[in-house]
């Protein structure tokens, strides 16, 4: 570093001494000699300016949710709503066609009793076969034999948190455990990349979800704004770059599963109230300010 | 004699010139309330102070009105599908035929069931509370996530406001009572074109023929 000369003292200006630099002519001069310049309002020039110097690398997290495809067994309160309006709904209404032919039976068959037998085989032939108990019987038979699929699925039984098809009442996202160059320790998190030059934030988030998750995975992404932001201090050796401003981006599952890819080592679909035996303590408080629970 | 005269004439003159203008007591002048511009609706003209041409005119015009509503265009109103209800059920209402018979509910069920509604609101309410805190929290979130992608750079931040057209079309099917089944193939059903095409009805009529001819023939096979 060369050295300079104070303007006014003619001194050379060192390191640890308050300087004040001109941007016009760049020539230096001590604090103390007479510019006016307080001691405090240095320190606090040079803090700022420092931090300025810091540089921040983007990057764009993903929060992909997907959404329950099967719904919830309704508490007690909601079954007995469902129970009262029904209710309710049923001594309002009038009666059906089903309920009418009922009646029609009925009337039917206490009318038969004081009949002769001609009589009553020239009204049986103006009916159907079947009484309408006979009916309702083969109805039921008809829906029991019809075969509804499994709302436990097979990795519910497994235990597998990989794919996509299990907890199906719940509302689940994605993490995974990332492979970042230089760092042993891997901890979980939303699948996170840089933004490179000439990307909008959205894009890099799609880009990443790709080349984490793989090609597979069919995401509609929910706007052009992130939903929230984490920032945090790279470790030393990381130089020049001081830290990470992290922006996250919600998207929705739509299709497609998740395939190992080199950036990630590990990947999981966990419920919303997981996430705290995964997630570290400042990261879970941030990321929490915009998730929705189902 | 001149000057008396002269003041006798000038206080004649005033009180002689103002008496045309107004002849009675300053209590009867009034000012309205303040207008702004806008003039009090006009009294419409009753009957009796019409003249015998007016109300002749008055009733052409009414006559020509309502030859104009009974016109059959005007009449046959295009019907309503969803309103409609068919001939058979507007008689059986009217012949009480489907009215259903029902005990009628004891006072102290009607009021376990009146509790009952009450609860069910207070669990609604906190409910509706519960999602209002949420969406302003969420929404706090994304506007302190804004204003820090603004402070870093103020084109990424614009690139970010934007408004997303593909959210536009966007359709969201709601969970269902049980998933559905692999590899399910479901069976197509009759369909005939019961719609009614009011507009151009010899156009149309030959397409429903052609349609209901389809059917039968492939009912025939």
């Amino acid at each position: 570093m060369e050295e300079d000369a104070c303007v006014f003292c003619k001194k050379a200006v060192r390191s640890l001494q308050h300087d004040i630099t001109c941007d016009v002519c760049d020539k230096w001069q001590h604090r103390t000699c007479n510019t006016g310049f307080l001691r405090c309002g240095c320190r606090h020039a040079s803090a700022s300016a420092v931090s300025s110097n810091k540089k921040w690398q983007l990057h764009s997290a993903v929060c992909l949710q997907r959404y329950p495809r099967v719904i919830k067994p309704p508490t007690d309160l909601e079954q007995k709503y469902k129970e009262i309006m029904g209710r309710i709904e049923l001594r309002k209404s009038l009666l059906s066609d089903y309920e009418l032919d009922l009646v029609a039976e009925k009337h039917m068959f206490e009318k038969m009793k004081t009949m002769t037998d001609d009589e009553k085989k020239k009204l049986l032939a103006e009916r159907s076969l079947l009484t309408m108990a006979e009916q309702l019987d083969v109805w039921t038979k008809e829906l029991d034999n019809f075969k509804l699929a499994d709302k436990l699925t097979d990795a519910d039984k497994t235990g597998d948190e990989t794919t996509v098809n299990q907890k199906l009442d719940e509302k689940l996202v994605l993490i995974v455990r990332q492979n970042w160059p230089g760092s042993e320790t891997k901890c979980w998190t939303f699948p996170q990349g840089c933004r490179r030059e000439g990307e909008s934030m959205r894009e890099a988030a799609e880009r990443t979800l790709m080349t984490c998750c793989g090609e597979d995975v069919d995401a509609m992404f929910v706007g052009n704004a992130p939903c929230g932001y984490y920032q945090y201090q790279l470790p030393f050796r990381c130089k020049p770059d001081y830290g990470v401003k992290t922006f996250f981006f919600k998207a929705n599952y739509t299709a497609g599963e998740v395939m190992p890819t080199d950036l990630i080592s590990e990947w999981k679909w966990v419920r919303y109230d997981e996430l705290p035996s995964y997630f570290q303590s400042t990261y879970l408080r941030r990321v929490r300010q915009f998730l929705i629970p189902s | 004699m001149n000057v008396i005269t002269k003041s006798l004439l000038l206080r004649v003159g005033v009180t002689e010139s103002c008496r045309h203008l107004y002849n009675g007591s300053v209590s009867h002048f009034h000012t309205s309330t303040n207008l702004q511009g806008v003039t009090k609706k006009t009294k419409a003209l009753s009957v009796t102070r019409l003249s015998p041409e007016q109300l002749t005119r008055r009733k052409k015009r009414l006559e020509k009105e309502l030859k104009r509503l009974s016109k059959s265009n005007m009449r046959d109103l295009r019907p309503i599908e969803e309103l409609e209800i068919t001939p058979q059920l507007r008689k059986d209402l009217i012949s009480r035929r489907r009215s259903r018979q029902v005990e009628p509910i004891s006072p102290e069920q009607q009021e376990q069931q009146i509790l009952f509604f009450k609860e069910w609101t207070r669990y609604k309410w906190k409910e509706v509370l519960g999602e209002c805190e949420l969406l302003h929290r969420v929404e706090k979130a994304q506007v302190f996530a804004l204003s820090k992608l603004r402070q870093e750079s103020e084109e990424l931040y614009k690139q970010a406001v934007k408004l997303d057209p593909a959210l536009m079309n966007h359709a969201v099917a709601g969970p269902l009572h049980t998933p559905p089944i692999a590899g399910y193939m479901a069976e197509d059903g009759k369909w005939i074109d019961h719609t009614d095409y009011f507009e151009d009805k010899e156009k149309y009529s030959q397409l429903t023929g052609a349609i209901i001819d389809n059917v039968k023939a492939k009912n025939r096979k």
